[in-house]
C-alpha cells in the first residue's frame, strides 16, 4: 500500500489533534499545573501533599491552605513582603540565570515545607535555605540531628 | 504532475507556518496571561506544556515518585506518547513538518542557499559529519540523566526553542540565547544544524526510522539514477543507494518522493509492506 506525503502528514495532525480532543474530554489534558500535589506513597504519610511535587506556579497562598502552614511563616522564611505574600509565586525565587549567590530557589521551599511538618523529602542536590527560614524551623519542627547539621551547613546568612 | 508536486510542496510549507504561528502564539498568550490578559481560544499553556520531549524527560519522575518534574504537565506526557504512535506510523515526521524550530533553521537555511549556492550542507567532511551524527544521542543520554537525578528541567537552560519562543520574556538563560545565536548561524551554512547534531528528542525518533510501519522505498527497477533525492535530502542521507531508508538521520520531510522531487513515478515512496515502490531484497 502506498500512502502519498500528504496523506501522512494529514493522519499524523489527525492523530495529534483526535489525541488531544479525546483526552480533554477525559478530563486528563492538562497544561498547567493542578492546585493538589500528588500525595506521598509512605502508608506513614498517606494523607499528606508530596513536598517533592510543589510546583513553582503554586502561590503562597496556596501553599499555607494545602500544607496548613501559616503565611506569616513562609513570607518570613523567604524575605517575602507580607502584603504581597499570598500572591507570590514559588518560582519567582528563582532566576532563569540564576547565579552562585541565588541559591534560594522552589526545592528551598520544597525543604522547608517537607522539614515544618517532618515530612519525607530527599534532596537530590545541594540545598539552601535562608538564614530566617532555618531559624523558623529549628524554632518550631523537631529534627534529628542530621537533619539539624545539614540545616546548619545549608544556610545562607542574610546579607 | 509538475501540479501535484507543488501542492505537495505548498501544504508543507503550510504545515510548518501554521504550526509555527501557533506556538508562537501559546507562546505570546502565556505571556500575557501573567499580566492578566489572555487570548481567546489559546490557553495559558506553557511551551514545555504543549512539547512532547518534556513527556520524555519526565519518565523517570512519572515512574518513581508518581509526579512529574518542574514545568512538565499531564499534557506533555500526552503528546509524548501521540509522538510515539505517529513515530510507529512514519518515523521522524514530527521533525519534518511539525517542528516549529526544525522550520525555523530550514527558513534560515534558505538565506543561506542563497548566499553560498555550491558549498551550503556541504561545508562538513563526511567522515566527521558521520561521528557528529550521533552527537545528539550523547545529549539524550545526558539530558535524561541529569533530569532524573535533579528532577529539573536542566534542558531548558540551553534548549534553542525556548529561547526562539520566549525571546521577548525573562524566562530565557543566556547560554539558551548563546545556543540559538550559533544555531541560526550554522544554518546560514548546514541545513538544520540543531536536528543533525543536537537535538535529543530528535535522535529518539530517529530511532523509528528503522521500525517505522510506513516505510520510504526506492524502486531500484524504476530508478533512473538522477539522484535527486540524494540533493534534496536536508539531512545529507544518499537515498539512491538504498532501497528502504531506515537511516535515524532522516526527518521524513519525503522531499526525495515522487510525489515532490523524484521525476520517476512511484520511485522513492512511502509504503507498507514489501508492496509498492520497492522490492526488498
Amino acid at each position: 500500500m502506498k500512502v502519498k506525503p500528504q496523506a501522512a502528514i494529514l493522519i499524523a495532525l489527525m492523530i495529534i489533534i483526535s489525541g488531544i480532543s479525546v483526552t480533554s474530554a477525559l478530563g486528563l489534558w492538562k497544561t498547567t499545573a493542578t492546585k493538589t500535589p500528588a500525595k506521598l506513597k509512605d502508608p506513614q504519610y498517606s494523607e499528606a501533599y508530596n513536598p517533592a511535587d510543589i510546583r513553582g506556579s503554586y502561590t503562597f497562598s496556596d501553599l499555607s491552605k494545602l500544607y496548613n502552614i501559616p503565611i506569616e511563616d513562609l513570607s518570613a522564611a523567604f524575605g517575602v513582603d507580607p502584603a504581597k505574600a499570598s500572591d507570590f509565586k514559588c518560582k519567582d525565587l528563582e532566576s532563569p540565570n540564576g547565579s552562585s549567590q541565588n541559591k534560594i530557589g522552589l526545592t528551598s521551599i520544597k525543604l522547608f515545607v517537607a522539614y515544618y511538618l517532618g515530612l519525607p523529602y530527599n534532596p537530590t542536590e545541594e540545598i539552601y535555605l535562608p538564614e530566617a527560614a532555618a531559624k523558623i524551623l529549628l524554632e518550631k519542627s523537631s529534627f534529628t540531628q542530621g537533619q539539624r547539621d545539614y540545616l546548619k551547613n545549608h544556610t545562607i546568612p542574610k546579607a | 504532475m509538475k501540479g501535484k508536486k507543488k501542492t505537495a510542496k505548498a501544504l508543507r510549507s503550510i504545515v510548518q507556518i501554521s504550526i509555527f504561528i501557533i506556538v508562537f502564539l501559546i507562546a505570546i498568550s502565556k505571556w500575557h496571561a501573567g499580566k492578566g490578559i489572555s487570548i481567546p481560544f489559546l490557553s495559558n499553556a506553557s511551551l514545555h506544556a504543549v512539547c512532547p520531549f518534556g513527556g520524555v524527560v519526565t519518565i523517570y519522575d512519572f515512574v518513581t515518585t508518581g509526579t512529574f518534574i518542574q514545568k512538565i504537565h499531564n499534557s506533555s506526557f500526552i503528546l509524548m506518547i501521540l509522538g510515539l504512535i505517529i513515530a510507529v506510523l512514519f518515523g521522524t515526521i514530527f521533525c519534518g513538518y511539525i517542528c516549529p524550530f526544525g522550520s525555523f533553521q530550514e527558513w534560515i537555511g534558505k538565506i543561506g542557499r542563497k548566499l553560498f549556492p555550491k558549498k551550503y550542507n556541504q561545508i562538513v567532511p563526511t567522515k566527521i559529519d558521520r561521528v557528529l551524527r550521533y552527537l545528539r544521542y550523547l545529549v539524550l543520554v545526558m539530558v535524561i540523566y541529569q533530569t532524573a537525578v535533579s528532577a529539573k528541567l536542566v534542558f531548558q537552560s540551553v534548549d534553542p526553542y525556548y529561547a526562539l519562543f520566549n525571546f521577548f520574556t525573562n524566562e530565557v538563560a543566556v547560554s539558551a540565547y548563546i545556543m540559538l545565536g550559533v544555531i541560526i548561524v550554522l544554518s546560514l551554512f548546514i541545513e538544520r544544524p540543531w536536528c543533525k547534531y543536537l537535538c535529543p528528542y530528535g535522535a529518539l525518533l530517529g530511532l523509528f526510522n528503522s521500525l517505522r510501519i510506513f516505510k520510504i522505498r526506492r524502486n531500484k527497477s524504476t530508478c533512473i539514477g538522477c539522484k535527486k533525492c540524494d540533493k534534496v535530502c536536508p539531512m545529507n542521507i544518499e537515498v539512491s543507494g538504498k532501497e528502504v531508508i531506515r537511516d535515524h538521520r532522516c526527518i521524513s520531510c519525503y522531499q526525495c518522493t515522487s510525489e515532490v522531487s523524484c521525476p520517476v513515478k512511484d520511485t522513492v515512496a512511502i509504503t507498507i509492506g514489501k508492496a509498492g515502490a520497492s522490492h526488498e531484497s
